[in-house]
């Protein structure tokens, strides 16, 4: 992807104290400006970390982490104008969800930004059909499910309009019929122009809804690029223990003459449409 | 409990009406609670009862075990109010002598009628408070607040604890949870050491909420202030209003009638 990048860290190192290990090792990557981006890795393997990192809540000890191709400043001001263009969603929507009602909390930042109530008020409207979440602006925050709990997280971060959006595992405890509300509210979000990146460990979402991947591991970058190149490599990421997409697993468990020169394919239509055309062709073979 | 008060506040006939015209009827009633002859206190309970029991449908059990939980600290000292050791003074009759004992103890008149008054007061108070929280979600009360110029750091540090009470409360439960799950410990040194251990977890657990919150106002770009919505009118039925002041003037009738005779 030959584009200008959204996200880009250039050899950052971070320690939490008391640790042995840093959290970040020279961690050197970039992320295209409007992709959709997983970051992969195991616990522990530094993407929260590196997600605070993106935000100026955590401050690298080496390196630089630039946003939109400039070096983040760590002035009081520099860091409230990078908060209103780059926003978190964590993986825990509790750590995020400041006031009583899903509709005071989404509402919560534009406030802060001093806009004007009947915009505020209209804004509020938007992001919160767009994650469906009408109805639900007059409950309390504790009555909400935990599907509830991200999306009003999501919606609060939306409201912003940031340029780009961090996801920490934003898919994590969720049943499907939550996880497909999110992920449309993803990709309506996406398709505006903002850049989504997503940490996760579900190998089959990353592969189906990433369009650039990053794999770390112990805080360094293993592996950076489109799904079909990272998915290619897949004594690599077995190596690191992360394993395959089903689908990708799927294929490549086809005898290799017959997939030979051609992508895993990413969705169970394409898989079958495929399927098919390699079952014909063998057909005429034989 | 918490939870059940916070979703009846929430879910209740009541909950459309104007939060500042319930704060200042449940502070005027308040008020004459304290003034007013006990047989009006009285009066009162009963009064916000109705409001909160016909007009908000506060299911009577909530109201019930709620009322009943607060008054159990009065029933506590009851005893220190009523019983007195030793003999009556002379003009003090004493009633109830317990004569079985060594140590004369007995109750007196007096005691009674004060025990009696300060529950007539405590229960019209308590149910104006109830009136307000039943009917009234604490967001709402935290737009009156504010809009009674509350201090700005006040209302923050109340709205956190807001937060904290459920989180916490759900981190004890899944806490208490597990330890059943697991089958608890037999004995009492054992079942102590357990309830401290959770204890000790739930600090951590609380303190860890903490840092997160930390972290996620300072993401959500907070600077230096909390910025509640600002405070939204909302009208009030004409019923109500006739009800609510129809009620104060013959409370207020009532008590010059008791102060002219007597």
């Amino acid at each position: 992807m030959d584009q200008e990048s959204s996200l880009a860290c250039d050899g950052v190192v971070f320690h939490y104290p008391d640790t042995k290990e840093p959290a970040l090792h020279e961690l050197t990557f970039s992320i295209p400006a409007g992709s959709k981006t997983a970051v992969l890795g195991h616990n522990g393997s530094g993407k929260s970390t590196l997600f605070l990192h993106a935000v100026g809540i955590l401050r690298p000890q080496q390196g630089t982490v630039m946003q939109g191709g400039k070096a983040l400043s760590y002035s009081k001001k520099e860091l409230a104008a990078l908060r209103r263009k780059v926003g978190l969603v964590f993986q825990d929507p509790e750590q995020q969800l400041i006031l009583s009602t899903p509709l005071e909390d989404v509402s919560f930042g534009l406030r802060g930004s001093g806009m004007a109530e009947p915009a505020i008020a209209a804004r509020c409207r938007e992001v919160m059909e767009l994650l469906n979440l009408t109805g639900l602006g007059d409950k309390p925050i504790h009555q909400l499910s935990l599907g509830q709990k991200k999306r009003t997280a999501l919606a609060g971060v939306l409201a912003m309009e940031p340029e780009l959006i961090l996801l920490d595992e934003p898919t994590s405890y969720l049943d499907p019929l939550s996880e497909t509300q999110m992920l449309k509210g993803l990709e309506a979000i996406h398709a505006k122009g903002t850049t989504v990146v997503m940490a996760t460990h579900d190998m089959d979402l990353a592969y189906r809804w990433a369009d650039w991947i990053i794999v770390l591991e112990h805080g360094r970058c293993r592996a950076a690029g489109t799904p079909e190149e990272i998915f290619a490599g897949r004594e690599e990421l077995l190596s690191i223990g992360l394993g395959l997409p089903l689908l990708a697993d799927l294929w490549f468990s086809l005898p290799a003459s017959l997939t030979a020169g051609q992508s895993a394919p990413r969705t169970a239509g394409e898989f079958k449409v495929k399927l098919h055309k390699l079952l014909a062709l063998n057909h005429s073979y034989s | 409990m918490i939870r059940w008060i916070d979703v009846l506040s929430y879910n209740n006939a009541l909950r459309q009406l104007s939060p500042m015209w319930k704060s200042s009827f449940a502070a005027l009633m308040f008020l004459l609670s304290y003034t007013v002859h006990p047989v009006l206190q009285a009066a009162i309970t009963l009064w916000m009862m109705s409001w909160c029991i016909l007009q908000a449908r506060i299911p009577f059990r909530a109201y019930g075990k709620l009322f009943g939980t607060a008054l159990l600290f009065y029933a506590l000292s009851v005893p220190a109010l009523l019983v007195e050791f030793g003999h009556p003074a002379a003009g003090e009759a004493g009633i109830f002598p317990l004569t079985g004992l060594n140590l004369p103890v007995y109750v007196t008149a007096a005691g009674l009628q004060r025990a009696g008054e300060l529950l007539a007061r405590i229960s019209a108070c308590m149910s104006c408070f109830f009136f307000l929280m039943f009917t009234t979600p604490f967001s709402e009360l935290l737009q009156v607040l504010r809009r009674l110029r509350m201090p700005q750091i006040v209302l923050e540090l109340m709205l956190i604890m807001y937060r904290f009470l459920f989180l916490l409360s759900d981190a004890a439960h899944g806490l208490l949870l597990a330890r059943r799950l697991r089958g608890g410990r037999r004995g009492y040194k054992a079942r102590m050491r357990e309830t401290a251990a959770m204890a000790g977890a739930l600090f951590g657990n609380t303190m860890h909420r903490y840092y997160g919150l930390s972290q996620g106002l300072l993401a959500r770009g907070f600077t230096d202030e909390i910025i509640l919505p600002p405070y939204t009118a909302r009208p009030v039925p004409l019923r109500y209003s006739i009800q609510a002041y129809a009620g104060i003037a013959l409370l207020l009738l009532a008590e010059a009638y008791f102060i002219t005779n007597t």
